[in-house]
């Protein structure tokens, strides 16, 4: 049998590396599988053994076969041994078993850089300026790791090689800032996807409002507006977002031909755009969602999005992580206003064949108006205003013919309700619409940007007139205008707005202070969000022209060059000229002070002159102060080269107890001593 | 073709001891500075910029800023590295300090002291020198730390080992820094004693019995005061029931009979031969505490016994034929 050594890893260093493992894993413990904290436990604890010399390292038939279960129990657990969830997982399991194959100094080294990777995984799933931080610990506890694998096995003080590692830490920060704002931000030229296992946050591809009888209200910040110029007012913050158009009875469905991949692009010659513009910047959190929210109408040159042909933007690949995009909208434009194609026409008139009441109640109000479009799509709206209808968040289920019971039973529902009861009455006799999805208004912060949160989440409807193309309809706000003016909370005409989590931070909203504590924080999210998260080729571009004119990739780099030398440069000579004096043992700078004493009273001592001849020396100029001259230099010849000797030096002081005791008294009577000197002639 | 690779080899290894001889002179002391201190990254090092070339192109793919800044700190780390791993070695003094003898064939010992000049300390660094590698060496606390090499002494004579390397990889393991140093120093290296027939004149005939050995039991010279281990059989008992102080009693042996040593006494024409079986006497008659006298053909010296007297007989057989300026260098690449 191979009996292989085990690397004699020193003491602190281990502990390090141990810590680091529980603090690099700790922030996925809640993604991962339930017992995978356990084999954590478990590892951490065997290495401990081995390290105390009570176990041995599993054997290869055990490694391989704990390697093996694991692999399976990944597979039970998420179905899959790929995507991100999985993979980390994988990876934390390969990162724990390493340390039960610790043999040689290149394992421990390997230990450190999974560690790193374990770290970077983490930035897939959070971003937060705190989780960050936190990582920012755990790279120091790698790095102290790193340190400790260096130093000599006497090292036990886990204190010392941490305070090397937040040394070399510090010196690295300011290399690694000039490398954040300066290296090129380069766009991918390939993909490598994700995949798209994540809970996806925010609108949905299709809604039911008869299924939902409690609409979450998250205060989750959607994405944050940073407007240059002019702001629009609250009422035209209509974010847009999806377009709904199959409707089966119960479901919405987003319209197929908003699909990056099918989607058509736009005819110029169907858009009439006036020339007043909004122009802002969209940060938006991952949702793992394809669509970006702008109002229209709103042009933007982004890798990888399209505007399809019913206005809506749409992304390659899913928002994985906080993407921001720059915006042009045109506020004032009509779209197909000369005529639709009959194509788009039977999609966007198409109803099933339920609903027969509201297809008739449609009917009579469109006779009632004489067949003018204009007047029954503002007659069904005021009827929406005048009807006993009621804007709740905690609607009744409704189980078959939804409109109908919407309209004529419970008269209760939130945006989507209205908005597709209203997109249906519109069908119903011929007109054109559809259903739209996206965030209504916003908060603005008093830093100057609008947060737009989850719970902006809004529907309206868009209605297509001949001669006027698509106009906005919101039917929710003929019944609660004031969710357009004051957000969601102000329009809930009973009190289903209320939280029921007793940590909602909805709350609080009417503690100033707290209002205040939040908005500073938010605050402080946004500027993360803005500038760090977010750093990306454009807000690269928009820092430096700050500085710089004509920002081009080879200037950055040059400008990179020449700080990043000019921060070697300080560094080197902080760290090489940082020769200092030799440091004085603390018992010799008391015998200095001793010495500076009777130079004053102008009995220097000579260069090279022994301290008992000195004694001698100044004993004849101050006979007054020659025993206490005589005690002072016996003390510190006793604690410099005293051996024997000072015991009885000790005694005769009264001082007892061990030598290394009596040494710290001695040292403290000899302070005392010189410090009372007096010198007397 | 080998032939060709030795001749290379030869002339590479020639160029490299004059270009390091310029670089870092033989001295007495060294302090390592900038001219004289190498740096090169480790295959961690490699292995680490590597690790952060992957996070870096994970940053591109996943457009993440944040696992970006990773890979840019590990570059930063990698540049503190180099500074810091220069410094840890840059500033230390190396000082020759003393050495043991040995015979011919024995592991010779040399001791130097790394010693800090400023309040700067030194971690991990590691001695190596003819394959043997010293463990890691902290100049931290105190400001001198002796290291002892041992170098097996392959020719009589003095002898001076070759150039040795000082090397740390202090503090992250990723850049290894180190110099090439050859201190002034040097160790006596006697002949290997050869056992053999004494066959020069047996003693002068002398009997004088007026040579002093030291530590004999002989006759009394003088009375000194008392050191602890003294032994008791000796102490002046009669002075310290006058006087209340310890005296002890010291005497020396007395030598009847006077040996000379001399080079045509040994059985041998090759004078390597001569001087072996010269040792060997000298360290058998010292054993027997005889005195006894060495004349070689470039001196002699006069019979005593004793230690001292060894040393200097073994000292006069190591030296013998030997330049005083001449050093037995041996360089390693």
């Amino acid at each position: 049998m191979k009996i292989n050594a085990v690397y004699p890893i020193p003491r602190a260093s281990l502990l390090l590396l141990l810590v680091t493992v529980g603090l690099a894993i700790a922030p996925h413990i809640l993604r991962l599988p339930l017992w995978l904290p356990v084999v954590a436990a478990a590892c951490v604890g065997w290495r401990v053994q081995v390290y105390r010399e009570r176990w041995v390292f599993p054997s290869r038939i055990v490694r391989f076969s704990m390697v093996l279960v694991s692999m399976v129990a990944i597979f039970l657990y998420y179905g899959t041994v790929l995507g991100p969830d999985a993979g980390v997982a994988l990876l934390i399991l390969a990162y724990l078993f390493k340390l039960l194959e610790m043999y040689k100094e290149r394992d421990a080294f390997l230990i450190v850089i999974l560690s790193y990777f374990i770290i970077a995984t983490n930035y897939l799933f959070s971003t937060s300026l705190l989780s960050s931080l936190y990582t920012m610990i755990v790279v120091l506890f790698v790095t102290a790791s790193l340190v400790g694998l260096n130093q000599t096995m006497r090292e036990v003080k886990p204190r010392r090689t941490l305070l090397i590692a937040a040394k070399l830490f510090m010196q690295a920060i300011p290399i690694m800032i000039v490398l954040f704002v300066f290296v090129p931000r380069v766009s991918p030229k390939w993909a490598l996807n994700i995949d798209n296992s994540h809970a996806k946050t925010g609108l949905s591809d299709s809604v039911s409002p008869g299924d939902i009888s409690n609409l979450s209200k998250s205060p989750a910040l959607a994405f944050t507006v940073e407007f240059f110029g002019d702001k629009p007012s609250q009422k035209d913050l209509y974010w847009r977002g999806v377009t709904y158009v199959d409707f089966d009875g119960r479901t919405w469905r987003r319209d197929s031909l908003d699909e990056y991949s099918t989607a058509k692009k736009i005819i110029k010659s169907e858009l009439v755009v006036q020339p007043d513009e909004f122009k802002y910047r969209v940060i938006m959190e991952p949702n793992y969602r394809h669509w970006l929210f702008a109002l229209p109408y709103s042009i933007l040159n982004e890798r990888n999005v399209k505007q399809t042909q019913s206005l809506v933007l749409t992304r390659k690949e899913p928002i994985a992580s906080l993407v921001s995009y720059d915006v042009v909208s045109h506020p004032h434009y009509a779209y197909q206003g000369a005529g639709l194609s009959a194509e788009a026409r039977a999609r966007n008139t198409q109803l099933p064949s339920t609903d027969i009441r509201a297809k008739r109640k449609a009917k009579e109000m469109f006779e009632a108006v004489n067949g003018d479009y204009h007047a029954y799509a503002d007659s069904v709206l005021r009827w929406f205003n005048r009807d006993n209808f009621v804007y709740t968040l905690k609607p009744p289920l409704l189980r078959v013919n939804v409109i109908d019971g919407f309209l004529f039973s419970t008269q209760q529902g939130f945006c989507a309700h209205y908005a597709g009861a209203y997109v249906f009455m519109m069908r119903a006799v011929g007109i054109p619409a559809r259903m739209v999805g996206g965030y209504q208004g916003g908060e603005y912060h008093e830093a100057g940007h609008l947060m737009v949160k989850q719970y902006h989440a809004h529907a309206w409807t868009e209605v297509w007139f001949q001669g006027r193309g698509w106009v906005r309809v919101d039917p929710t706000a003929a019944v609660a205008p004031e969710r357009v003016l004051s957000g969601p909370d102000g329009a809930v005409t009973d009190d289903s707005f209320s939280s029921d989590s007793p940590l909602s931070p909805l709350l609080f909203r009417n503690s100033a202070f707290i209002r205040n504590l939040r908005a500073k924080m938010e605050y402080v999210d946004f500027l993360w969000s803005r500038w760090v998260v977010g750093y990306n080729n454009s807000t690269q571009t928009e820092f430096l022209s700050r500085w710089m004119n004509d920002v081009t990739p080879q200037k950055i780099v040059m400008v990179m060059f020449a700080f990043l030398g000019g921060v070697m440069l300080v560094l080197a000579a902080y760290i090489l000229l940082e020769r200092g004096r030799r440091k004085l043992d603390p018992v010799d700078r008391v015998y200095l002070r001793f010495g500076e004493k009777l130079a004053s009273k102008g009995s220097e001592r000579y260069s090279g002159e022994g301290v008992w001849s000195y004694c001698d020396r100044v004993s004849l100029v101050f006979p007054g102060s020659a025993e206490d001259i005589r005690d002072i230099t016996q003390l510190y010849d006793d604690i410099r080269y005293g051996g024997m000797a000072m015991e009885n030096i000790g005694n005769s002081q009264g001082v007892g107890g061990t030598l290394s005791k009596r040494q710290k008294k001695l040292k403290i009577l000899f302070k005392q001593k010189v410090r009372r000197l007096r010198l007397k002639p | 073709m080998a032939n060709l690779f030795s001749v290379i080899r030869q002339n590479v290894n020639a160029r490299w001891q004059r270009w390091i001889q310029l670089r870092v002179p033989k001295a007495l002391r060294v302090e390592l500075d900038q001219r004289k201190v190498f740096i090169f990254p480790t295959r961690y090092g490699f292995f680490f910029l590597f690790t952060a070339f992957l996070l870096f192109m994970g940053g591109i793919n996943y457009e993440n800023s944040l696992i970006l800044n990773l890979s840019f700190f590990l570059v930063s780390l990698f540049l503190v590295a180099i500074l810091q791993t220069f410094k840890n070695l840059s500033g230390l003094v190396l000082v020759a300090g003393g050495t043991k003898p040995a015979f011919k064939g024995q592991d010779a010992l040399f001791e130097i002291s790394l010693e800090r000049e400023s309040s700067r300390q030194h971690e991990s660094l590691q001695v190596i020198w003819e394959g043997q590698t010293s463990e890691l060496i902290n100049v931290v606390e105190r400001t001198k730390r002796p290291v002892e090499m041992s170098l097996r002494a392959v020719k009589r004579g003095r002898y001076s080992p070759g150039r040795f390397k000082v090397q740390s990889t202090f503090p992250l393991g990723l850049l290894r820094t180190w110099s090439w140093i050859q201190l002034d120093i040097a160790a006596i290296v006697y002949p290997m004693p050869v056992q053999c027939e004494y066959v020069g004149t047996e003693g002068d005939g002398q009997k004088d019995g007026n040579i002093k050995i030291p530590a004999g039991q002989d006759e009394f010279e003088y009375l000194r005061e008392y050191r602890v281990g003294d032994s008791l059989k000796n102490i002046a008992w009669k002075k310290y029931a006058n006087s209340q102080k310890l005296l002890t009693k010291v005497f020396h042996g007395v030598a009847g009979d006077t040996f000379w040593l001399r080079w045509s006494g040994v059985p041998s024409t090759d004078v390597e031969m001569k001087l072996s079986m010269l040792c060997y006497w000298v360290i058998t008659y010292s054993q027997e505490n005889r005195v006894f006298g060495l004349s070689l053909p470039s001196g002699d010296i006069a019979p005593a016994a004793g230690q001292d007297h060894e040393v200097n007989c073994l000292r006069a057989l190591a030296l013998y034929g030997v330049d005083s300026h001449e050093r037995l260098d041996g360089v390693q690449a």
